[in-house]
């Protein structure tokens, strides 16, 4: 049971929820004032967001802040982008090419050196607890903005999304476990024609209306608008979008043909048919030996996708719509171990943001000469958090309640990071 | 003698208080209980507005209820058939006793249990808690007993169950005391960590008081090279708890914290003095079992082995605890970890008779289980601005049950028995606040939906999928399978690594929920075997590193650790394996799953929590998930097959064919009631219309497993 402020995609507050909420007072604040108090409104910039999620803690030296010259620099060379000045990792040929679109952020401070607990603050902007789950940034988009059609708004691919903690179940992610799978739940199973499939549903809505008002209450009349919602996904078009394999095979070569590469095109085809936050998740970027050829594998697979996605977007106009946001746990050390491998480094590590009102071909803070901690402009973790949410016209400050009528921020202390969108 | 290190004996020894030595006192009746909590209901509604009354539920109904309330599962049509047969006046109360001594009570409860105490197969030892858990519901191990347990216990992860509370929060002080807080006292202090309660009594320095029994305790790794051989919970010298706390001891000196209850115990007795009545009865329970003991001749060996006969094994009390003490300071391996003593005082203080809030929590959270909302509400939050909605029943229910012993399962029956459990909803046309003011006084119930586990079990029951219904070779298919190698891959320096297109060969991330293509895996129930789990585990761990030979050892902790030599490197290949099975459904219970169920399973989907965070609670609220799930699932769907070997098959096809009874029968197995008029009249048209009578009675099963009146309890 939740009381939140508000449903996400609106199955309604259960009835002791809203029962809570609308009894609740917090300081003396009725709390539905202090939540339309918070939820003034704010210009969008962006209506979706693509987040890169690669688990493991993927090396900034190596990606997004090299540092020619110097002994922690390792095997991979940097190399010249379409914007002059700006130099990123070797790995990423073709990803250079779209520099003009890309800011990255290469002075964050993590606090964090261990996956579990640094995973859970990069993706919710909290720091974990044993007391309260956090929602993570997927789900607090959500929260704010509904579907723009048929298709669930939120989406995770290829593994799971952070959980939506105190903001519900209508908060969670769909999953989709790999790209261009069928999702088996969404036609009627093997052996049942539409033809029967319908029929049943006609049955079982005869079914549901004589039960009527023996069955009062929020949960029972929540059902029926799940029913509903489920049978207008099954039967909607949009849900071609998952059939990746239906797109061009020289569409399919250009994002490579790796389950990654499939991800990406997926990516942009939900967010083409109105999904609101799309998590593309990948893992294996914890190099804790040979760390270059890893990171040179990491690059072939991820640069032709990455480079299709944003040049595919701008050239169908839906990239100044569309926030896309690659991010990691931490960096890896500067250093280069006896495995020529690197280790954890929460110190100081890199971001990239394309897209959505973000202004490219720049770089926001520095790190220092090794690559050790940031030099000028730290970001924090939740400022990353507070800027999507600043893209999507979210408050990053509102305040919901949870199950025990705790006011939580959307984010924690975050400020959008100005410079991305001057 | 052979000494096995960290025995667990916990269906220890055959306890049978014989005639030969005198019993504890008769323990308080349930059905005398609940007329008196019902009559202290009645007077504190009297004092405030008169609220709608709902009858109580008819028969079926109730059958229905208190099935899925004492065993998560609907009633069989043997089932009704008996319970109807049984005498009208007490088979209500005849009932619950029955179901309460089924297997399945300790099932359905250890989930409560797994919940509340936040078990997670996962976690260190986790497989052997939740069969302690499970064991521990089974022979109805009093609360206080359980609780001291869990707080005092010192050992080895999985060979020592009871570590497995401690260990699940790592052992953290500051979380701890936020757990045993609001776990055993209802209480949520976490807030005083940083700041004095904004809402409640609790200051800082009282949970800095509390912290202090954790103090010292510690999660101690036990490696071999990088192999972690045994993870163990263990008492250091000194405590971590420090006055006054870090951001506030600039320039002053930090002193140890001195462990002291912030709970303060009642004085005296109650008004039925439950705390007497529960010494008497503690004292003879423990000097029946001494003497049963004593009269068997029990050896060492029995005591750390368990017992080699016998087939009564309840030993809630485990009165042999001191014993075995004994016996383990011969432990070879015993300096790994030290009994707590601060521990065992915090057990003691927490579960003491006249600490009020312990015996209140766990009857709150019980009441709520079964009635659908708590005295408090949320159950685990008791608080001055919070007020109790009836003190006195809360009250007289919570001394009943010190009084018992902390009788578990003497509280659920009790109030199952109760007027307030067997009300009816009333009807969806009065005003909602009407409504709720009724089920605020317990004069009326919500429905409540099906736990998961529930649902998931009574879908397979009413579809009788627990055994085969198809006979062998009648589901062939051809099933396709990716699977993930690791393949071990020396590299040429002098060619250029490129991967081939179409190769997969980064592993996916880890800890994520393996979905097969186009599988149903997310509605799986694998069942543990409980006892297996609690088996003394280490020999076998020690047998498997033996079967290793070195290189793979150093292999593995290379991939652990990741320092590969040089020029080596791991990649992972994506196989596809096409296989012919005979896909002939059976499902086994939900209820025996390692728990929780990975992300996005069944369970998962209709609120099971992680088991994480302290504030998560089951999540009964609908979503589209779920309703893709019921409608498209593998379950449901294979649950609504007729199949040649289930009763329903000859009713439907063959020259005894009778279309009506069929259509009952149905009914009956899954709303647990015959069809009334109008739906026999159109079920009757359903059958008539589908190309085959069997193909339109499936399809009207399954809309009935679909149904709101399926899933939301009577």
């Amino acid at each position: 049971m939740r009381s939140v402020s508000k449903a996400c995609s609106g199955y309604h507050l259960s009835r002791r929820a809203f029962v809570g909420a609308s009894a609740g007072t917090f300081l003396g604040m009725n709390v539905n004032t202090l939540i339309a108090r918070a939820g003034e409104d704010r210009k969008a910039t962006a209506d979706h967001v693509i987040l890169f999620w690669n688990g493991g803690g993927m090396s900034h030296i190596d990606t997004w802040d090299p540092k020619p010259g110097r002994d922690v620099q390792g095997d991979l060379d940097p190399i010249k982008t379409s914007v002059a000045g700006i130099e990123i990792s070797e790995i990423f040929p073709l990803v250079a090419k779209q520099m003009k679109h890309i800011a990255l952020i290469r002075s964050i401070a993590g606090q964090n050196g261990d996956h579990g607990r640094a995973t859970y603050q990069l993706q919710t902007s909290y720091a974990q607890s044993a007391n309260l789950q956090h929602p993570g940034i997927g789900s607090v988009v959500v929260s704010e903005k509904k579907s723009l059609g048929d298709l669930p708004a939120y989406v995770t691919v290829g593994g799971g999304a952070p959980k939506a903690g105190y903001l519900g179940q209508t908060c969670e992610a769909y999953f989709v476990g790999r790209p261009g799978e069928k999702d088996p739940y969404l036609a009627f199973p093997a052996g049942i024609t539409d033809v029967r499939g319908n029929k049943r549903l006609d049955i079982l809505q005869k079914m549901n209306q004589k039960t009527g008002a023996a069955l009062p209450g929020e949960e029972v009349t929540g059902a029926q608008t799940a029913l509903t919602d489920a049978v207008k996904l099954m039967r909607s078009p949009a849900l071609e979008a998952f059939e990746v394999r239906k797109e061009k095979p020289e569409v399919l070569e250009k994002y490579g043909d790796t389950e990654f590469g499939r991800s990406t095109l997926l990516a942009r085809r939900l967010v083409e048919k109105g999904v609101r936050f799309v998590q593309v998740n990948r893992g294996g970027f914890d190099v804790h030996s040979n760390a270059f050829p890893a990171m040179k594998d990491h690059g072939d697979v991820m640069d032709p996708a990455l480079a299709s996605l944003i040049s595919d977007l701008a050239e169908s106009g839906l990239l100044k719509r569309t926030m896309i946001v690659m991010l990691s746990e931490f960096g890896r050390t500067p250093k280069i171990n006896m495995t020529a491998g690197r280790d954890h480094h929460p110190g100081v590590f890199s971001c990239m943001f394309a897209g959505g009102g973000v202004k490219g071909g720049q770089v926001i803070g520095t790190s220092d000469a090794d690559a050790m901690s940031p030099k000028d402009r730290p970001v924090k973790v939740s400022h990353l958090h507070a800027s999507i949410c600043h893209a999507l016209g979210i408050d990053p400050n509102k305040e919901v309640m949870t199950p025990l009528q705790r006011p939580m921020k959307l984010v924690d202390n975050g400020k959008p990071v100005d410079e991305l969108f001057s | 003698m052979k000494v096995r290190l960290f025995s667990m004996t916990l269906a220890a020894l055959a306890v049978t208080a014989t005639s030969a030595f005198a019993g504890p006192p008769a323990p308080p009746d349930p059905v005398a209980t609940a007329r008196s909590i019902d009559k202290l209901i009645a007077d504190e509604n009297a004092a405030g507005a008169k609220t709608r009354e709902a009858p109580a539920v008819d028969d079926l109904a109730f059958l229905r209820r208190v099935s899925l309330d004492m065993n998560a599962r609907i009633p069989t049509d043997a089932e009704i058939k008996k319970f109807v047969s049984m005498p009208a006046a007490d088979r209500r109360s005849k009932y619950i006793e029955d179901l309460m001594a089924r297997e399945q009570f300790a099932d359905r409860w250890a989930i409560f249990y797994g919940d509340m105490l936040r078990v997670r197969y996962g976690a260190d030892g986790g497989p052997a808690f939740q069969a302690f858990i499970h064991e521990a519901v089974r022979v109805n191990m009093p609360y206080d007993v359980l609780t001291r347990k869990l707080l005092s216990a010192s050992g080895r992860a999985g060979s020592t169950p009871t570590t497995g509370f401690i260990l699940a929060d790592d052992a953290d002080p500051y979380a701890l005391t936020g757990v045993v807080s609001q776990v055993f006292m209802g209480v949520r202090i976490s807030c005083a960590q940083c700041h004095d309660h904004p809402f409640d009594v609790w200051t800082r320095e009282q949970f800095y008081d509390l912290a202090a029994f954790f103090g010292r305790t510690q999660r101690v790794e036990h490696r071999v090279k990088m192999q972690i051989l045994g993870i163990f919970l263990n008492e250091r010298a000194d405590t971590m708890i420090m006055w006054p706390p870090e951001d506030k001891a600039k320039g002053k000196t930090r002193a140890a914290v001195k462990a002291s209850f912030p709970f303060k115990p009642t004085e005296g007795d109650g008004p039925n003095k439950h705390i007497a009545r529960f010494k008497e009865r503690r004292d003879a329970e423990i000097a029946a079992a001494k003497a049963a003991v004593a009269a068997k001749g029990t050896n060492v060996d029995d005591l750390i082995d368990g017992p080699k006969t016998g087939t009564n094994t309840k030993d809630p009390l485990n009165v042999f605890e001191e014993a075995k003490a004994g016996i383990k300071a011969i432990d070879l391996e015993g300096d790994l970890y030290k009994a707590s003593e601060l521990r065992r005082m915090l057990g003691e203080a927490v579960t003491d008779p006249r600490n009020r809030f312990y015996a209140k929590s766990m009857v709150n959270r019980v009441w709520a289980e079964l009635i659908g909302r708590g005295f408090v509400n949320p159950v685990d939050d008791f608080r001055q601005d919070n007020p109790v909605a009836h003190p006195k029943a809360l009250d007289y229910l919570a001394d009943e049950f010190v009084a018992s012993g902390y009788d578990f399962r003497f509280l659920v029956a009790s109030i199952a028995r109760t007027t307030a459990y067997q009300r009816g909803h009333l009807s969806g046309d009065l005003p909602a606040l009407e409504r709720l003011a009724a089920e605020k006084a317990f004069t009326a119930t919500a429905p409540r939906r099906m736990g998961s586990e529930a649902l998931f079990d009574s879908i397979v029951q009413a579809g009788h999928l627990f055994t085969p219904k198809h006979r062998p070779g009648e589901n062939m298919i051809t099933v396709v399978n990716y699977t993930q190698v690791a393949v071990a891959v020396k590299e040429d320096p002098t060619k250029p690594v490129k991967p081939k297109l179409g190769g997969d060969k980064m592993p996916a991330m880890p800890a994520m929920p393996k979905m097969v293509a186009g599988s149903y895996d997310l509605e799986k129930g694998i069942e543990v075997d409980f006892k297996n789990a609690l088996k003394n585990r280490d020999a076998l761990e020690l047998e498997k590193m033996n079967a290793k030979s070195a290189e793979e050892l150093e292999a593995e902790s290379m991939m652990k650790s990741g320092n590969m030599p040089a020029g080596t490197r791991i990649r992972y290949i994506t196989k596809e394996v096409k296989t012919l099975v005979d896909d002939n459904p059976r499902f086994t219970s939900a209820m025996r799953m390692a728990s929780p169920a990975p992300t996005g399973h069944f369970l998962r989907v209709f609120g099971q929590t992680d088991r994480g965070a302290l504030d998560e609670r089951r999540d009964h609220s609908p979503s589209m998930r779920q309703a893709l799930m019921m409608l498209n699932g593998k379950l449901t769907n294979e649950a609504a097959r007729v199949g040649p070997l289930e009763p329903v098959f000859a009713l439907i096809v063959g020259p005894k064919a009778d279309v009506d009874a069929a259509i009952k029968l149905v009914y009956r197995e899954a709303l647990t009631r015959e069809p009334n008029v109008d739906e026999l009249s159109d079920a009757r048209a359903i059958i008539k219309e589908a190309p085959k009578p069997e193909d339109g009675l499936a399809d009207l099963r399954w809309a009935l497993f679909n149904s709101n009146e399926f899933r939301f309890i009577p």
